[in-house]
């Protein structure tokens, strides 16, 4: 019984305080895909902070007030049922590009912590376009020795695997 | 009194300049686990030093012969003899090596830990960590007063900066400020430390006799790291999610000019000339040269994955 209070207190002590500070070191993916059709196609394509839910298979609903000032919030619904509210930062149509943050981490959504991206669209060459979307973020994990799951790999691979998927999804639209 | 003057005026003959050689920077790339050494007079990297696991603190030593890097994932402290570029020592420390600072006289470096809330003394000449101050919650930038007494750590978690007392190893008083301080600098003849708080995106002016903040200057998104230029009384400072360095007029308190940079600015330190101010760009892995007085960008330099450079990293020798 006494064993068990000193293992409680002790646990106590052990957890930590807050959980608001992050892994490590910051990771980053950068994808680029060609597509042969116009940066203006192509951005009519992406330029709705909701229309994500248009070109990334997972996302199920978008909802948002359509407004394109910094600090918007769109809060998607995922095909699991998670959801995640993310917050723009900027959203410059002359530059063809918008930033974006998630507001609060979900690692049920996406294995991250601190997460900011960018999507841009660019000139390509024979008048088509070059679409990028990278990101900085942290591993869902906030504190040290993460679960496999929520390792610095996990979170590479996920946004990776977002990326790839909606990338692709926006090529096959605006090739049509 | 005769061979005196001879011998003074011998030494004025034999160093009539100052002997100054090379100016340098040694900048961490989290991503590569390495140190790029910048020979800043040609703004070309002549060196890469293998460290740590995902380094990110760095600081240079008062008699310039030592850099150390702060690795948070091998949770050492590795200790880089400039004169070889090699690195000598590897200390381990704590759970979350980060911010790093070194005292005045070159004997005690202080390395924030972001796990384990504390400030760790590492003894140069024993090169082990002999003791350890609590702080407050994730601590990130440090940096040390001329004198050597005390130290300002930002509590990234805490919302404030602490001055802890070295004396006492205790802390004298808890600065609020603004949300997730990260970088500091100190200005000694203003007696003023500033603050970069990334997610208020402002930096907070802090006078050092009252003890409380003075001014708040917004600047760009998600600022990080803060280089002051005394000659110009201008801060520099880096926005990671802007892209640019906001130059900060501090007889206004305003921000004088937006400098695009590169993507990620994080790291910022300065020419002992105060001449140019130096910025490690993360997601480019590059440093990009700034002309302090002008405030234009004057050349980027191709570094190593992940550059991040938090703290000082240039030295002259």
């Amino acid at each position: 019984m006494k064993k068990t209070t000193v293992c409680l207190v002790l646990g106590i002590f052990l957890l930590p305080a807050l959980v608001s500070a992050h892994g490590p070191s910051r990771q980053k993916v950068s994808k680029e895909i060609e597509i042969n059709a116009s940066p203006d196609k192509v951005w009519a394509i992406i330029s709705d902070f909701c229309s994500i839910k248009n070109w990334l298979p997972p996302v199920t609903e978008c909802a948002s007030d359509d407004s394109h000032e910094a600090n918007t919030l769109r809060t998607l619904t995922l095909a699991n049922g998670e959801v995640l509210i993310e917050q723009l930062l900027k959203h410059k149509p002359e530059k063809m590009m918008y930033q974006y943050m998630i507001k609060e981490a979900n690692v049920k959504a996406l294995p991250v912590s601190s997460y900011g991206s960018t999507i841009m669209v660019q000139a390509g060459e024979n008048g088509g376009s070059v679409l990028t979307w990278k990101s900085g973020f942290y591993r869902g994990y906030m504190n040290n020795n993460p679960p496999p799951e929520l390792s610095d790999e996990a979170a590479v691979t996920a946004v990776s695997a977002v990326y790839d998927a909606g990338l692709g999804k926006i090529k096959e639209l605006a090739e049509q | 009194m005769k061979l005196r003057k001879l011998f003074f005026s011998g030494l004025v003959l034999f160093f009539p300049f100052p002997a100054f050689t090379a100016t340098l920077a040694y900048v961490t790339n989290q991503g590569s686990n390495s140190v790029s050494v910048i020979d800043l007079q040609s703004n070309t990297v002549i060196n890469e030093i293998k460290v740590g696991n995902k380094p990110a603190g760095v600081v240079v030593s008062p008699d310039s012969n030592r850099v150390c890097v702060s690795n948070p994932e091998s949770k050492t402290i590795s200790v880089i003899d400039t004169n070889s570029n090699r690195v000598i020592h590897d200390v381990t420390t704590g759970d979350g090596p980060l911010g790093i600072e070194i005292s005045p006289d070159g004997k005690s470096v202080y390395i924030a830990d972001w796990y384990r809330h504390t400030v760790s003394i590492l003894d140069t000449d024993k090169l082990e960590i002999t003791s350890s101050i609590r702080v407050g919650h994730s601590p990130a930038g440090i940096v040390s007063d001329i004198d050597g007494d005390v130290i300002y750590v930002a509590n990234r978690d805490d919302n404030n900066v602490a001055i802890v007392n070295l004396n006492t190893a205790s802390i004298d008083s808890l600065i609020p400020v603004g949300k997730a301080p990260f970088g500091l600098a100190l200005s000694h003849n203003k007696n003023q430390l500033y603050v970069a708080n990334v997610q208020s995106s402002s930096v907070s002016v802090i006078d050092l006799e009252k003890k409380k903040v003075i001014r708040d200057i917004d600047v760009g998104l998600f600022p990080y790291a803060i280089a002051y230029v005394e000659k110009l009384s201008r801060l520099f400072v880096t926005n990671q999610w802007d892209n640019t360095v906001s130059v900060i007029d501090l007889e206004a308190y305003e921000v004088l000019e937006t400098i695009d940079i590169g993507e990620y600015p994080e790291g910022i330190d300065l020419h002992p000339s105060g001449d140019f101010v130096y910025v490690a760009n993360w997601f480019d892995g590059s440093i990009a040269v700034v002309d302090s007085s002008s405030m234009k960008l004057l050349h980027t330099i191709k570094t190593g994955e992940g550059t991040r450079a938090f703290g000082r990293f240039v030295l002259q020798k």
